[in-house]
């Protein structure tokens, strides 16, 4: 920027050009200072990381043909399935705005009681504005038990 | 000189109470402020209504996921009058709301945005956000199970935001779910930074009006002439005490004859983050956000959303002419119009569905 004269093109007076610098000092000083407060406060509300829940859960395995059971696991609901192809665990956190799905036994699928979104009973997307499948989790069959793990 | 008198000159000559409400007494505005309703001075009353309510509810409510939903029961049985005094906040919430959704759209519809008075306008636009915030906020906090799930809800669809849609619901919640530091960010907000916001943005709100003056009743030509403007004291000013009157006597008739009007059942019970309850709504004045994503992807829909903020706060810089009559501007009354309709619309969709 070319310094600000008069008409003439005189070289402005040194007081005036110190009064801009000094402006600006104030300006830079202020910005720094109020950026220096803001940063302390940006972090202060920041989420912060809680402290990993127990990441397996235990159900007996007096668990039916398609009926399915919900359990806790890391502290979220998970809902362990019957189908004829095996035990299969869902996180049971809808995709599309984070309600609990349901299971419906006569239809063999999850249902959210939220928008309406439907999962077949592999997790898949069968209707509803949900954009993605339910997220599996490792589900083992042990003697007298269904484990689930969150991996 | 009675004694009392005397008492009121010396406080008018340290303080200038006195010059100040006669100041205001004198100022004119035009004739037929308050015909048929004074909706700001109406707006001013319920939010005063909403800190003294808000604050009472303070004495007696636990702020806390692990005792709210119990100390919001107990205030509704045990404390003496607690029931009138939570549900006149609650029903209040959703008075204030609707009056100030009136109020948008009656200046808008009346073109009251126009120059000089644009900053008016935003102002006015940052309290109404500002409403739908605290309203937001003070659903959260009786911790029932609307509350999660309609939080739950509402948050998740940040996580369509392009870009930083997961940390923008993670901020908001203050963790990956919707817990305790969600409710206390929520807390915070409803207690201490919104009503200072909205107590600051109105004194500000109001001094812009009192600067550029009134819209009042726009002509049929730009250059229409009105009748003559009028003092405040007496007609405007008991105008706008009349309709704080019997808004506040329909408040009291829905607290007293209808105190579950706003309340679904699933308000009655507390939160369980492990069951979704059926038919989890949220308020009437979200339902038509909630009702969008049934009519299209969840993205557009934000992106509606967000472009109905932006023709909010862009309408003065887009209506530049001076016209305000709104048979002088038929396109946008078109508009705003089909605005309030798909609002109707969609609200009763989301109410049916």
């Amino acid at each position: 920027m070319a310094p600000p004269g008069d008409d003439d093109g005189n070289r402005p007076e040194r007081g005036v050009d110190r009064r801009r610098v000094l402006q600006l000092l104030m300006g830079g000083s202020t910005a720094v200072l109020a950026g220096m407060a803001a940063a302390p406060v940006a972090s202060y509300l920041r989420p912060l990381a809680l402290p990993e829940a127990e990441a397996v859960a235990a159900i007996d395995d007096s668990l039916g043909l398609w009926e399915a059971r919900q359990v806790v696991v890391a502290g979220r609901p998970v809902l362990v399935v019957r189908t004829n192809e095996g035990v299969r665990a869902f996180s049971a956190i809808c995709t599309h705005l984070g309600c609990v799905v349901k299971w419906r036994k006569g239809r063999r699928e999850f249902f959210c009681p939220c928008h309406g979104a439907r999962f077949d009973a592999e997790g898949r997307v069968r209707g509803g504005p949900a954009p993605r499948s339910l997220a599996r989790l490792e589900v083992s069959e042990e003697p007298g038990a269904i484990v689930v793990r969150k991996t | 000189m009675s004694r009392s008198r005397r008492l009121w000159q010396s406080l008018d000559r340290r303080t200038g109470l006195g010059t100040s409400i006669r100041r205001f007494a004198a100022y004119r505005v035009p004739a037929d402020t308050g015909k048929p309703v004074s909706l700001g001075a109406v707006l001013v009353f319920a939010l005063l209504l909403q800190l003294a309510t808000g604050m009472l509810l303070l004495f007696h409510f636990v702020p806390d996921p692990s005792g709210a939903f119990e100390s919001v029961r107990a205030l509704m049985r045990d404390v003496p009058y607690g029931w009138l005094i939570r549900l006149a906040h609650a029903h209040g919430a959703s008075f204030l709301v609707a009056i100030a959704f009136v109020h948008l759209f009656h200046a808008a519809f009346r073109g009251s945005y126009k120059d000089p008075r644009e900053a008016v306008w935003w102002s006015g636009c940052v309290l109404f956000l500002a409403i739908l915030a605290s309203a937001l906020t003070g659903y959260i906090l009786p911790w029932s199970q609307t509350s999660f799930w309609a939080t739950t809800v509402v948050t998740a669809s940040l996580s369509y935001l392009p870009f930083v849609g997961q940390s923008a619901t993670e901020w908001v919640r203050g963790g990956e779910w919707v817990g305790d530091a969600t409710y206390r960010r929520a807390f915070a907000a409803h207690v201490a930074l919104l009503p200072l916001a909205l107590v600051a943005g109105v004194a500000v709100h109001l001094a812009w009006v009192r600067r550029v003056g009134l819209a009042g009743r726009p002509g049929r030509r730009a250059d229409a002439e009105g009748p003559a403007p009028i003092p405040v004291w007496p007609r405007v000013a008991l105008r706008a005490a009349l309709a704080c009157g019997v808004f506040a006597m329909a408040l009291v008739a829905s607290v007293v004859f209808a105190p579950n009007l706003f309340f679904p059942v699933e308000h009655a019970l507390p939160a369980d983050p492990f069951d979704t309850p059926l038919n989890v709504k949220p308020e009437w004045y979200f339902l038509w956000a909630y009702a969008l994503p049934r009519f299209m992807p969840e993205r557009l829909a934000l992106i509606v959303q967000a472009g109905l903020l932006l023709a909010l706060f862009a309408l003065p810089l887009v209506d530049r002419s001076p016209r305000r009559h709104p048979r002088d501007r038929p396109y946008l009354t078109t508009v705003l119009i089909g605005v309030v309709l798909a609002f109707v619309a969609l609200t009763i969709a989301g109410a049916r569905a």
